[in-house]
């Protein structure tokens, strides 16, 4: 019997964000394969007009920018798994609608001066994995911030004032 | 990079919007420096403290936005410390500390040994050093 091995790795490559960065704070995305655009630029072209969100936009906006001078304290962030989720401040009003759990930005929490954001949109079920939405988000922050994880814990990967060096040995893919 | 919606967002994001969100980031940066003061940081020994479970607490503490007057009093109880400060013209009011959190600015105090506030005056938080000379409090 002939065995068919079929692998498709997505190369993952760090890309900085000046926009967002302080001397504190260094926010980073990434870039997924041949993708010309990086995760948390697709999250930002969100078209959230029409939607009743734009305020859940606002809150997490600012949350991001009051980072640059508070770093970004773990506790700003909701753990998901290996990886994390803003906001963690939500909208003023619950919402009643049960297929509304608001905007969701993925993102893997790194230390106080050094996050990296995802992508993430409008979640309508309880368990992400259900939501056609953020879905794909989800486990894709998941994968990323094991082998993110991997890469630090064996000196391959390293966030510092400078920005992120990884080692030409470290394959990182998803 | 382009973030268009970043950059609307943050010009055109109303004052009441910056108000909550940077009072909740406040609260929630009180209420962790507390549990680690008091409660070596576990929730486990606040939950003790406050005769509830810590699921409950975990629950308390992530939902700091629908935070209500009671839960506030509560908690300051659990940590005997107080939480929130509130701004008002009384003239009984007794501060003893302003603390002005802010991105740039600081208020810094020289404080005597008897207690008495010799100078104070704002200063950019870049200017200053990490440690606080002897004899001045730095608030931030």
């Amino acid at each position: 019997m002939r065995l068919t091995l079929k692998l498709s790795f997505l190369i993952v490559s760090f890309e900085d964000i000046p926009e967002l960065s302080s001397e504190l704070v260094r926010f980073y995305s990434v870039k997924l394969g041949s993708n010309t655009v990086c995760e948390f630029e697709k999250f930002d072209a969100l078209d959230l007009i029409d939607t009743n969100h734009l305020e859940e936009r606002d809150i997490l906006y600012t949350v991001l920018n009051e980072m640059k001078w508070r770093g970004a304290k773990r506790f700003f962030f909701k753990p998901e798994g290996p990886a994390s989720a803003l906001p963690r401040i939500t909208a003023l009003q619950a919402d009643k609608n049960p297929y509304d759990f608001g905007l969701r930005l993925y993102c893997v929490w790194i230390n106080e001066n050094a996050v990296v954001l995802l992508n993430g949109g409008i979640k309508t079920k309880h368990d992400p994995l259900q939501c056609p939405n953020v879905k794909d988000h989800f486990s894709r922050a998941k994968k990323i911030a094991q082998k993110i994880d991997r890469g630090l814990k064996d000196n391959l990967i390293i966030f510092s004032k400078n920005g992120v060096r990884v080692d030409e040995s470290f394959d990182f893919d998803i | 990079m382009p973030l268009k919606n970043y950059h609307k967002t943050i010009a055109e994001t109303p004052d009441d919007i910056k108000n909550y969100v940077r009072d909740s980031m406040h609260i929630l940066e009180r209420l962790n420096e507390l549990l680690d003061k008091k409660f070596d940081g576990k929730q486990k020994l606040l939950a003790q403290k406050m005769g509830k479970s810590e699921a409950e607490i975990s629950k308390m503490l992530n939902g700091v936005q629908n935070f209500t007057l009671r839960t506030l009093s509560k908690l300051s109880a659990a940590f005997d410390e107080p939480i929130i400060a509130i701004c008002t013209e009384h003239e009984h009011a007794n501060f003893e500390q302003v603390k002005i959190a802010g991105p740039d600015v600081k208020l810094c105090m020289h404080v005597e040994h008897d207690g008495e506030i010799k100078e104070q005056n704002y200063v950019s938080s870049h200017s200053l050093s990490n440690q606080p000379s002897e004899g001045k409090k730095e608030f931030a």
